[in-house]
């Protein structure tokens, strides 16, 4: 029989990934994924699938950026704990709203206004850095990746000109699921 | 219990076929075809073997590029797209269905053919990793992995049915190459058969056909030039040996046969022509003793005694004459007539001779002419070639019938050439060949005596001198007897 996962968080990641339900589910059952454990997981897996440039640092561990309000609470830890991207260990930074964010592979922008959201985007265009975001428009802004959520289902949309622009490379497996590619 | 038979005593079996036909066309079929089946088994083991081989390879790498293509899918939980990636397999006519499992094997994305027998396994049906073979389908698991983790698994059932086409026209058509084959061989073996066996066959008729009938002028047939060909050449040449030695066997036979037959020709005449002058030797003895007896010798004329004692002596001259004959015979035979060589005028012993029987001349009524050129010397045996003169003139006056006889010696191309001639009774064509043998006699026994050496003596004298001689006769007017000797 084939090979189940040996721990009890990677079953959770992949009960998360995995499950079909959504944040609009009528009765979510005890073991079905909440809206933010979902969208952590799927944060994790655009990493999987997003190539940086070659850096000084590639065996360094990938700082997973939160700034803004943390809409995750402690899911994201116990999501990608463990876990690697491209066999480089996750590190949580959660920026203080203050401080620009900085060496971030990737940034996930929590709510916050509009204005806030810009500024954000311009410190990291000099940096190989994926920005991620729920906030509408977030591509439009220039960021990279913007959730959305549909129905039962949490998609997302690509602003790969912005992904190019900053040097990183999304593969064409998640090109292709994506909703949109701007 | 009925004994099972083993290979070995089949095989024995089918070669105690007797007819010899039936062993070689065996012997070149039951080899030739099993080297032919095996080969095509083997073959067609090798091709099922290397066609299975090949479709498992086909649909893994066909799982391995659906599992990578739909990590993505799977990661992100895009069931819509999980179903088109498998949708899109069914280009592949031999895909019946393809199915994707999430890492709880709980089924995210299907696709199944249109009336297809196999639907996606339920998830406690899912196998292990790898594949199987189950009614017409291959069944495979391939494994979907991110990050070193798995994720889910892929699962494709590929039809057999083309695999089974393919095996099913490579039977048909290792099948027919074998018919060919086998008919090939079958025409051939009956031609390589024929080529071995016919020879045999032809031999083996004609050593039957010679044992039953003991007829050796049959001869068997086979042209071929291998062994056969000369054995059947053997055996021919050996009948013809056989059949030649059996003539010369018959030949030697009636030779002998005759030879007994003259042989008792001659005894008889022998006895005749010996008794002949021993009664009368008796009956000139048997008068003297009488004479002697009353006492009448001393009163009887000398001149009546001395006529007694001279035919006396006649008759024991015959007999001399007789036993000498016998005696040639015999030295010639066991080649002891030895020549004692010397210079001897040839002209004036013919003459001798004809004057020493004058006696004889007189009371055969003939003449003898000789005719003498010039006097001629030959180097030879004096008295062997007196005997020769001697028989030839004595022949010319026995068979003369009393008419002219004329010899005649002349010297001619460095040899002597005496020719004597009779106008007597002649000799036959056929006995013309047979005169010159031993016992031999041109006539009967009855009308003319002698033991029928004469010639066969005088030939074996001349020959002996490098001589020949021969005969020209015309039966009832003469004989001409020709000597030449070399000189």
């Amino acid at each position: 029989m084939k090979t189940r996962p040996q721990c009890v968080i990677q079953f959770l990641i992949c009960l998360v990934v995995l499950s079909p339900c959504g944040p609009a589910r009528a009765d979510p059952g005890p073991r079905e994924a909440s809206e933010y454990q979902l969208k952590a997981a799927f944060l994790l897996n655009f990493g999987r699938f997003t190539e940086w440039p070659p850096a000084g640092e590639s065996t360094g561990p990938i700082n997973l950026c939160v700034v803004g309000r943390d809409p995750f609470g402690t899911d994201l830890d116990q999501i990608v704990s463990n876990q690697s991207i491209h066999g480089r260990p996750i590190k949580i930074v959660r920026v203080s709203s203050g401080a620009p964010p900085s060496n971030c592979q990737i940034l996930f922008v929590g709510p916050v206004d509009k204005q806030k959201v810009g500024e954000l985007l311009s410190d990291v265009r000099q940096s190989p850095t994926l920005t991620v975001s729920d906030i509408p428009g977030f591509t439009n802004n220039g960021g990279m990746i913007q959730f959305l959520v549909e129905g039962q289902h949490i998609q997302f949309l690509i602003n790969l000109q912005a992904a190019s622009q900053a040097g990183l490379k999304i593969s064409s497996k998640l090109l292709k699921i994506a909703k949109l590619v701007q | 219990m009925r004994k099972r038979m083993s290979p070995a005593n089949l095989f024995d079996r089918i070669f105690k076929v007797r007819r010899l036909k039936t062993k070689l066309l065996l012997m070149i079929i039951v080899p030739t075809v099993s080297v032919l089946v095996l080969s095509s088994g083997a073959i067609f083991s090798y091709e099922s073997v290397r066609a299975k081989k090949s479709i498992v390879q086909d649909s893994f790498t066909l799982a391995q590029i659906t599992a990578s293509s739909s990590t993505a899918a799977l990661a992100f939980n895009d069931q819509k797209s999980l179903n088109e990636y498998l949708a899109s397999l069914g280009v592949r006519s031999d895909v019946v269905a393809a199915c994707i499992y999430g890492a709880d094997q709980k089924l995210e994305g299907k696709y199944v053919r249109q009336g297809a027998r196999q639907d996606c396994p339920q998830p406690h049906e899912v196998m292990e990793d790898g594949y199987i073979f189950r009614h017409g389908l291959l069944l495979l698991y391939q494994p979907v992995r991110l990050e070193g983790q798995r994720i889910g698994t892929v699962f494709i059932a590929s039809d057999l049915r083309q695999l089974h086409e393919a095996l099913k026209f490579h039977a048909e058509l290792i099948g027919t190459v074998l018919a060919i084959a086998v008919l090939i061989i079958l025409l051939a073996s009956g031609r390589l058969q024929r080529s071995v066996s016919n020879p045999i066959l032809s031999l083996t008729r004609t050593a039957r056909a010679v044992a039953d009938n003991k007829d050796y002028s049959i001869r068997a047939s086979g042209t071929s030039q291998d062994e056969l060909g000369i054995l059947v050449l053997a055996f021919n040449t050996m009948l013809e040996q056989i059949e030649t030695q059996n003539a010369n066997l018959e030949h030697l036979l009636q030779e002998s046969q005759k030879a007994v037959q003259i042989r008792d020709e001659f005894m008889s005449i022998a006895s005749h022509e010996l008794k002949t002058p021993l009664t009368s030797l008796r009956a000139q003895v048997q008068m003297l003793e009488r004479l002697a007896k009353t006492g009448a010798l001393k009163t009887t004329p000398a001149a009546q005694i001395q006529r007694l004692m001279s035919f006396t002596d006649q008759q024991v001259i015959r007999l001399v004459t007789l036993i000498e004959d016998l005696l040639d015979v015999t030295r010639i035979t066991t080649g002891r007539l030895h020549l004692n060589y010397e210079q001897v005028d040839v002209c004036s012993l013919v003459s001798d001779i004809v004057e020493s029987h004058k006696a004889e001349i007189g009371k055969s009524g003939s003449t003898v002419e000789t005719h003498i050129e010039e006097p001629v010397v030959a180097r030879c045996d004096h008295l062997r070639l007196e005997q020769v003169i001697v028989n030839l003139l004595i022949n010319a006056l026995k068979y003369g019938q009393g008419k002219p006889i004329k010899i005649t010696v002349r010297r001619t191309n460095g040899s002597l050439r005496m020719v004597v001639e009779d106008h007597g009774i002649g000799i036959s064509p056929a006995a013309q060949e047979r005169i010159f043998d031993r016992f031999e006699r041109a006539v009967s026994a009855t009308h003319y005596g002698g033991l029928g050496l004469g010639l066969y003596i005088t030939r074996q004298i001349i020959l002996a001198h490098q001589g020949t001689i021969r005969v020209i006769s015309v039966e009832g007017s003469g004989s001409t007897f020709i000597v030449e000797l070399p000189l």
